[in-house]
C-alpha cells in the first residue's frame, strides 16, 4: 500500500471531507443559523438555535481529525477489507443518469409518462431486449399504481390534467357521484 | 433551473390546452377536487377533512381527495396551494394564525391576501384556559398575579410557537402585562400531558379535546374565549379585561386567487349544503366540533381586521 | 372490574367483529407494504367507514389495519431492503441478508411470529397494568426523555459494529442533516442557503429509502444479466427449532418494547434499535448480527411491535393522544359516543375491555393471514431483474412523491442514494447516521424544554426536581464503556 493509495482510500477522502465541510460551517455558523427570535424582549427559545449545531460539528471536527489520526498512524489495522464491486461502474452511472430523469420529469411530463420512459429505460438497462416485454414492463405497473393511489387509496399523484380527465372519463366518472358517501 | 423552465413550459402549455378546451369549465368539476392541507395526520384538521370529504361528495358531484402537506410550520402547504392553476381544483384547508398572523413573524414565499380567496369557514374552536384541579390557582386573577409578582414563574405548556395556544397566551400576556415561561410540546396532547403530569402550571385546550377531563374533574377552567360563557361559573377573557378576537381558532377553506366567480360560488353552494346534511352534523358533533359555517366573503371582512390585528400583537410582543 | 372484563370477552367474540378484523389485518398489511404509503394515510382514509360501523367492529378494525400495516411495512424492508419507515430500519439490517441467502421466506416467517409475539406480550401487559402503567407514564417529561435519547444513542454507537468513532461520526453527521430546515424549538433557519425548498427539513422517507435501497438496486444492477433474479431461491419455512433459539431474544425485546412504549414520544425507532442492540449484546456470537441472523430480526420485530399497548394508555385513560395514530383513533372513539378519558371505564368499561381483547384476537388472526400471505410475498423476489428493477425503483419513487407531495423529495431521494454509495465504498456504516438523523430532534427539542423549564438555573432544577435524569445521564458513560469492551472483546477473539 503505498503513500498515494493511502491518501486517495475513500475513507480517508469522506473523514477528510466531513472535517473540513464542519470546519467551515462552525466558522460561518451566524451566516448559516439565524437570529433567535424575541418575545417581550426575551429570547423566544431557552436555547440559542446554533446551540446545538455547534456541539455537534465541533465533536464530528474532533472525531474525524482522530480518526484521520488513527489512519496515518495503524493503517495496517484499517484497510483490512476489500470495497468490492468496481465492475459495472458505468450500468451504475446510468442507472442515476435514468433515475435523475425520473426525479426531474415526474411533475412535468406527469406520473405516467415519466414512469413509462424511465421504466422502459431501466428493464433495458438491466438487460430487457424483448420489446414486448419492455412496453410491458414500463405501461402495466404505472397504470396500475396510478389508479390503485388514486381511486384507492385517495393520495394524489402528480398527473397531467388532460390524462386525469381522460381517465375520469373512461372510469365513467364524470358527472357520478362518487366518493364514501353512504 | 431547469427544472423551472420546464415546470413553466408545462404549465404554459396546459393552460394553452386548458385555453382551447374553454367551454369545459362550465361543467366545473369534471375530475376529483384536491383538499390540500398544511398540516399533519391525525390532528384535528384532518379529522374535520375526513368528515368532509366523505360527505360533500353528493353536492360537488365529485370525490374530495385530502392531501397532506405539513411543513415549515403550514407554509409548505399554502405556498403549494399559492402556485397550483387556480381552476378550483386545488383547494386549501386551513386555521387563521397559518393564514393571517405567519406573515407578520416570518417572511413567506407567498402573500396570503392577495393569493387566496376564502370560501367558507367550516368551523371555529374557542380556547379554554386550564390548570389541574389541586392547583393552587382557583382564578385567572391569581395566575395573572403569580406571573406578575415572580415573572416566569408560571409554566405555561402551548403546542408550539405561534401555534393555537401560543398565540392566545401571548395576547393574555400583552392586555395583562403578565409574563408566563412558555415551554413548548409538539401539540395539542402533549402539552396537556405535561399540564396533568405537573410539568406546567397552565395550559390550554378546545372544549373538545379537554371536555371528558373537566367532567372527570381532573382539571379546572379558568377562563374561556368567546362573547358568551362556555361554562356558566367560568368568566370569558372579555370579563378579565383580554378583549379582541382572541383564542378562536377558525377552520377555512380558501382558493387560489383568480379561481373563476361561477366555480366559487359552486363550491360556495356545496359547503354550505353541508348544513342541511344530517350526517355531517352528526358526525362533526361526534367529534365535539361546531357547524358554525360562514361564507367565504362573510369571512374576508373578519379576515381583513384581524390582518389588523395580528400586525399590531406581533410587533408589540416581538420587541 | 372482572365483570366487565368478562363481558368485553364475550363482546369481542361476536364473528362480524373477527370478520372486519380480518379485512383491516389484510387490507392494512397491502397498504403497509408499498413504501410512502403509510398506515397512517390509510387509517384516516378508512375513519369514516368506522363512523357507520359498531364501536366493537369499527376501532378494531381500525386495529386491524394498523397492526396489519406494521407488518407490512417489515415486507419491503426484508425483501428489496427499502424500510418505509424508522421502525423498519433495525430489520432491514438482518432481514435482507436473508433474503439474498435465499432465505426470504423464513425472515418473512420470524418477522410475522416475532412481531405478533410482541404485540401479544404487550397488549396483555396493557390489559392487566393499565391503571399503573398511566401513573408510570406521568413520570416522564423532557428531561426524562432527553437522557433516554442520548443513552439509545450511546448504545447504537458502540454496538453497531466496526470502529466506534466511525458510528459516531455518522451519528453526529446525521444530527447535522437533521439541523437543515427550520430548528424546532424557535422556528428559525438552519442551514437553509436561503431555499425554501430546504426549510422544512429532509424528509425522512427519500432518505431511508435512498441510503438502504437504491445502492442495493445499484449493485444488482452493476452485477445483472438477463433473466437473473435478486435471489433464485426463497427458501426453507422458519423450522422449530429455530423459533425456539429466538424465544429468549423475543421475550427479551419484548420488555424493552413495552418499557419504552411507557415512555412518551420515544416509540418504536428507539425500541427496535435497543431491542436489536441488547440481542447482539446477549447473543454468543455477536458477529453474525448484520450478515442474516434471524436473531436479529426478532429482536428488531418483537420490540417495536411491543411498543403499541403502552402507547394507547394516555388515550384511553386521560384522552390524550400521544402520537398520530392515536389522535386518529381518538377520533374513532369519539366519533362512536366513547369520550377516552378519565371516566371511560366507569362509563363504558366491557366495551373497551372487548376492545383491547379484540386487539389480542387480532394478535392471532393476524398469525393465520400472515403465515398464509407469506408465501406468496417471499416469491417476489425471485421475479426476473428486468422487471423487478424497474418496478421497484417506481415505488420507490411514487412513495418518496407521496410522502409529502413534493417532487423535490424524488430529488433527494437519488442524492442520498448517491451518498449512500458513498458511504459504503468508504465502509461507513449508514444505520447510525439514520439514527442520529432521526433521533437528534426530539432530543434537541428535550434538551430545549429541559432549559425553558429550568429558566435560568439548570442545575438547580435537574438537583431539586429531576433527580431521575440526572440518574440516567450518570448511567449514560457507564453502559457505553462496559458494551464497547464487551463489543471489541468479542471482534478480538
Amino acid at each position: 500500500m503505498d503513500a498515494l493509495n493511502r491518501r486517495l482510500d475513500p475513507e480517508v477522502v469522506v473523514a477528510g471531507t466531513l472535517l473540513i465541510l464542519s470546519c467551515l460551517s462552525i466558522l460561518f455558523m451566524s451566516h448559516l443559523v439565524a437570529a433567535p427570535k424575541v418575545l417581550f424582549g426575551r429570547s423566544l427559545t431557552a436555547i440559542a438555535p446554533s446551540l446545538f449545531p455547534y456541539l455537534i460539528l465541533t465533536s464530528l471536527a474532533v472525531l474525524n481529525a482522530v480518526f484521520l489520526l488513527q489512519c496515518s498512524l495503524r493503517p495496517e489495522k484499517i484497510w483490512l477489507e476489500g470495497s468490492g464491486e468496481s465492475n459495472g461502474w458505468k450500468r451504475g452511472a446510468l442507472l442515476f443518469g435514468v433515475m435523475l430523469f425520473y426525479a426531474l420529469t415526474m411533475t412535468v411530463f406527469g406520473f405516467f409518462i415519466s414512469s413509462a420512459l424511465s421504466l422502459a429505460m431501466m428493464s433495458m438497462l438491466v438487460g430487457n431486449r424483448s420489446p414486448v416485454g419492455i412496453v410491458l414492463t414500463a405501461v402495466v405497473p404505472p397504470i396500475l399504481l396510478y389508479l390503485v393511489a388514486t381511486r384507492v387509496l385517495a393520495v394524489s399523484l402528480p398527473e397531467l390534467s388532460e390524462i386525469e380527465f381522460f381517465i375520469a372519463g373512461v372510469l365513467g366518472e364524470t358527472g357520478q357521484v362518487k366518493g364514501a358517501s353512504p | 433551473m431547469l427544472k423551472r423552465l420546464l415546470s413553466t413550459l408545462a404549465v404554459a402549455a396546459s393552460t394553452a390546452l386548458l385555453g382551447i378546451a374553454g367551454p369545459a369549465l362550465a361543467d366545473y368539476p369534471e375530475k376529483p377536487i384536491t383538499m390540500v392541507i398544511p398540516l399533519g395526520a391525525g390532528g384535528s384538521h384532518d379529522l374535520n377533512a375526513r368528515v368532509i370529504t366523505s360527505t360533500i361528495p353528493q353536492f360537488i358531484n365529485q370525490a374530495m381527495i385530502v392531501r397532506l402537506t405539513p411543513g415549515a410550520g403550514g407554509q409548505k402547504g399554502t405556498q403549494e396551494v399559492s402556485k397550483s392553476p387556480s381552476d378550483g381544483y386545488t383547494l386549501l384547508f386551513t386555521h387563521n394564525y397559518i393564514d393571517m398572523l405567519q406573515q407578520h413573524v416570518e417572511k413567506l414565499p407567498y402573500d396570503p391576501m392577495k393569493d387566496f380567496v376564502p370560501i367558507a369557514r367550516i368551523n371555529y374552536a374557542p380556547i379554554a384556559v386550564i390548570v389541574r384541579a389541586d392547583s393552587p390557582y382557583k382564578t385567572f386573577e391569581e395566575v395573572v398575579a403569580a406571573a406578575k409578582k415572580k415573572p416566569g414563574s408560571v409554566r405555561m405548556a402551548h403546542s408550539g410557537n405561534w401555534g393555537a395556544l401560543f398565540v392566545p397566551a401571548a395576547q393574555i400576556m400583552k392586555a395583562r402585562d403578565a409574563y408566563f415561561n412558555m415551554v413548548p410540546y409538539q401539540g395539542g396532547g402533549p402539552a396537556l400531558q405535561a399540564l396533568l403530569s405537573g410539568d406546567a402550571d397552565i395550559s390550554m385546550g378546545f372544549p373538545s379535546a379537554i371536555g371528558s377531563l373537566v367532567a372527570a374533574g381532573k382539571i379546572r377552567v379558568l377562563a374561556t374565549a368567546g362573547a358568551k360563557r362556555i361554562y356558566p361559573d367560568v368568566p370569558t377573557l372579555a370579563e378579565v379585561g383580554v378583549e379582541g378576537d382572541i383564542g378562536f381558532m377558525h377552520r377555512i377553506v380558501m382558493a387560489p386567487a383568480g379561481t373563476p366567480k361561477d366555480v366559487v360560488a359552486k363550491l360556495e353552494a356545496a359547503f354550505s349544503a353541508l348544513l342541511k346534511d344530517k350526517t355531517y352534523n352528526r358526525m362533526m358533533k361526534r367529534l365535539g366540533e361546531n357547524t358554525d359555517y360562514m361564507s367565504g366573503s362573510d369571512y374576508q371582512k373578519l379576515r381583513e381586521k384581524q390582518l389588523g390585528a395580528y400586525k399590531d400583537l406581533v410587533a408589540k410582543i416581538t420587541k | 372490574m372482572i365483570e366487565q372484563f368478562m363481558q368485553g370477552l364475550a363482546m369481542a367474540m361476536r364473528p362480524d367483529t373477527v370478520l372486519w378484523m380480518c379485512a383491516g389485518l389484510f387490507g392494512g398489511m397491502l397498504v403497509g407494504a408499498l413504501p410512502g404509503f403509510t398506515t397512517l394515510m390509510a387509517m384516516a382514509i378508512l375513519l369514516p367507514i368506522s363512523f357507520f360501523l359498531d364501536p366493537l367492529v369499527g376501532i378494531p378494525f381500525l386495529l386491524g389495519v394498523y397492526k396489519g400495516g406494521i407488518f407490512g411495512g417489515s415486507i419491503p424492508a426484508i425483501l428489496v431492503s427499502m424500510p418505509g419507515t424508522g421502525a423498519a430500519v433495525a430489520t432491514t439490517i438482518d432481514g435482507y441478508q436473508l433474503t439474498k441467502k435465499g432465505q426470504s421466506r423464513k425472515a418473512l416467517d420470524i418477522a410475522l411470529v416475532s412481531s405478533v409475539f410482541g404485540d401479544t406480550f404487550s397488549d396483555i401487559a396493557t390489559i392487566l397494568m393499565i391503571f399503573p402503567i398511566a401513573l408510570l407514564v406521568m413520570q416522564f417529561g423532557p428531561p426524562e426523555i432527553f437522557a433516554v435519547l442520548l443513552l439509545s444513542l450511546v448504545i447504537i454507537a458502540v454496538t453497531s459494529g466496526g470502529n466506534p468513532i466511525k458510528s459516531l461520526i455518522m451519528i453526529l453527521f446525521g444530527i447535522w442533516l437533521s439541523f437543515i430546515g427550520t430548528d424546532p424549538l424557535g422556528g428559525v433557519e438552519r442551514f437553509t442557503f436561503g431555499l425554501f425548498d430546504l426549510k422544512s427539513g429532509i424528509p425522512l422517507l427519500p432518505m431511508l429509502i435512498g441510503v438502504f435501497a437504491i445502492p442495493e438496486i445499484a449493485s444488482v444492477v452493476m452485477r445483472s444479466n438477463q433473466g437473473q433474479a435478486l435471489a433464485a431461491v426463497v427458501g426453507e419455512r422458519l423450522s422449530w427449532s429455530e423459533l425456539k433459539r429466538c424465544f429468549r431474544t423475543m421475550c427479551r425485546s419484548s420488555v424493552i418494547g413495552a418499557s419504552i412504549g411507557i415512555v412518551p414520544g420515544l416509540g418504536q425507532v428507539v425500541a427496535a434499535m435497543m431491542g436489536y442492540s441488547a440481542a447482539k449484546n446477549a447473543s454468543k456470537t455477536p458477529e453474525n448480527f448484520g450478515k442474516g441472523e434471524i436473531e436479529g430480526v426478532a429482536a428488531a420485530e418483537s420490540a417495536n411491535n411491543a411498543v403499541n399497548g403502552p402507547t394507547l394508555v394516555p388515550l384511553l385513560t386521560l384522552g390524550i393522544p400521544g402520537d398520530n395514530v392515536t389522535a386518529i383513533l381518538l377520533g374513532a372513539f369519539v366519533a362512536q359516543g366513547l369520550r377516552p378519558g378519565p371516566q371511560l371505564f366507569e362509563e363504558h368499561g366491557a366495551t373497551v375491555f372487548g376492545i383491547l381483547i379484540a386487539m389480542v384476537i387480532a394478535n392471532l388472526l393476524f398469525l393465520v393471514i400472515g403465515y398464509l400471505s407469506v408465501p406468496f410475498f417471499s416469491r417476489l423476489v425471485t421475479v426476473k431483474n428486468a422487471i423487478l428493477v424497474p418496478v421497484v425503483i417506481m415505488f420507490a419513487f411514487a412513495g418518496a412523491y407521496v410522502f409529502r407531495s413534493d417532487s423535490f423529495d424524488l430529488l433527494m431521494l437519488v442524492a442520498f442514494g448517491a451518498i449512500g454509495l458513498i458511504a459504503r465504498a468508504a465502509r461507513f456504516n449508514l444505520m447510525p447516521m439514520v439514527m442520529g438523523f432521526i433521533l437528534g430532534p426530539p432530543m434537541e427539542y428535550a434538551f430545549g424544554q429541559t432549559m425553558a423549564m429550568a429558566q435560568n438555573a439548570p442545575l438547580q432544577f435537574l438537583f431539586t426536581e429531576r433527580i431521575g435524569m440526572v440518574g440516567v445521564l450518570a448511567i449514560t458513560p457507564v453502559i457505553g464503556i462496559l458494551l464497547w469492551r464487551r463489543m471489541r472483546s468479542v471482534s478480538m477473539s
